[in-house]
């Protein structure tokens, strides 16, 4: 049998965390409206979602989609003063 | 006016007492789109139309905004008589301008030839990086002017195939807005288009003079 260094005495005990694959249950099709390449984590399933440029389209559970929908991009365009709200996402059809 | 004398005669076209101020608002769509009007119903082809995919993108606070052309000029020399003509090439048009506003790095990694933009939009950030640059990226460019917000007169430039050329610089000096200079907007000829607008357009829209 192999010898080994590890020492019972010595060592330290660790809590590691795995992350629990999150599995999605009934899901709803989102579009990115956003220039470039965007992610997200659901904030019920802590799913991270990731968005490959704006027009593209993947699933997201049910649960996320509420907070998805408030987040929007707000631009305050300078010259004109007027500030401009844009979501970020879309439901796709 | 008519000079009492030396007034040349037949028909005679004078220019208008009407001035054009202050700079136009710059619009950028990426070129693989098709212009809003292709061609329009007199065979021009100008506007844009925004997409989710290839939205149109406000250049905001511009200054120092100009328009300017290039050209290859060679003179015809003949030994016997001089100058006999000048023979003209257009090369490019330029739109040189510099802005205050940076934000969002979505607008901004464009005109600083940057990378791809990455948002996280739980954490709030967005970023892009620094690379190579994408030669292979042209912009339509459309860029149009108001001149009598009551009437709803306006004038608009337009090309078709525009490239951000030349290197910027972004200027950080004390107790002065960030200011990124030295942009260059350079339109190319689009052999696509007819040849009487491979560059681009310029229009007036005036119903009570035209």
């Amino acid at each position: 049998m192999e010898k080994s260094d590890f020492d019972v005495g010595n060592s330290k005990r660790v809590k590691v965390e795995i992350e629990p694959t999150v599995q999605l249950r009934e899901t709803v099709r989102v579009m990115l409206l956003h220039p470039g390449n965007v992610h997200y984590t659901g904030t019920v399933t802590g799913h991270r979602y990731t968005w490959n440029g704006a027009g593209s389209v993947i699933e997201v559970d049910k649960e996320d989609i509420e907070a998805l929908m408030k987040k929007k991009s707000r631009s305050c365009v300078t010259c004109s003063g007027i500030l401009v709200e844009q979501p970020f996402f879309e439901i796709a059809r | 006016m008519a000079l009492v004398t030396g007034t040349p005669i037949g028909s005679i076209t004078t220019q208008e007492s009407l001035f054009v101020d202050s700079a136009p608002t710059i619009y950028i769509q990426n070129s693989v789109t098709t212009p809003l009007y292709n061609p329009d119903g007199d065979g021009f082809y100008w506007q844009m139309s925004g997409t989710t995919a290839h939205p149109v993108y406000e250049i905001g606070c511009p200054y120092d905004v100009s328009f300017s052309e290039n050209i290859v000029i060679n003179d015809v020399l003949c030994d016997t008589t001089g100058l006999q003509a000048t023979i003209q090439q257009r090369q490019y048009l330029e739109f040189t301008f510099s802005i205050h506003s940076l934000f969002p790095l979505s607008v901004l990694t464009v005109l600083m030839k940057g990378g791809t933009i990455d948002v996280d939009a739980s954490a709030g950030t967005e970023k892009f990086g620094f690379g190579a640059i994408d030669n292979s990226q042209f912009w339509h460019v459309y860029t149009p002017r108001v001149y009598d917000t009551t009437a709803g007169d306006y004038v608009w430039l337009y090309f078709h195939k525009a490239q951000f050329v030349d290197a910027w610089t972004l200027g950080m000096a004390f107790g002065t807005p960030w200011e990124l200079t030295g942009i260059k907007l350079r339109a190319v000829a689009d052999l696509t288009k007819p040849a009487s607008q491979i560059f681009g357009m310029f229009g007036r829209s005036d119903a009570s003079v035209i």
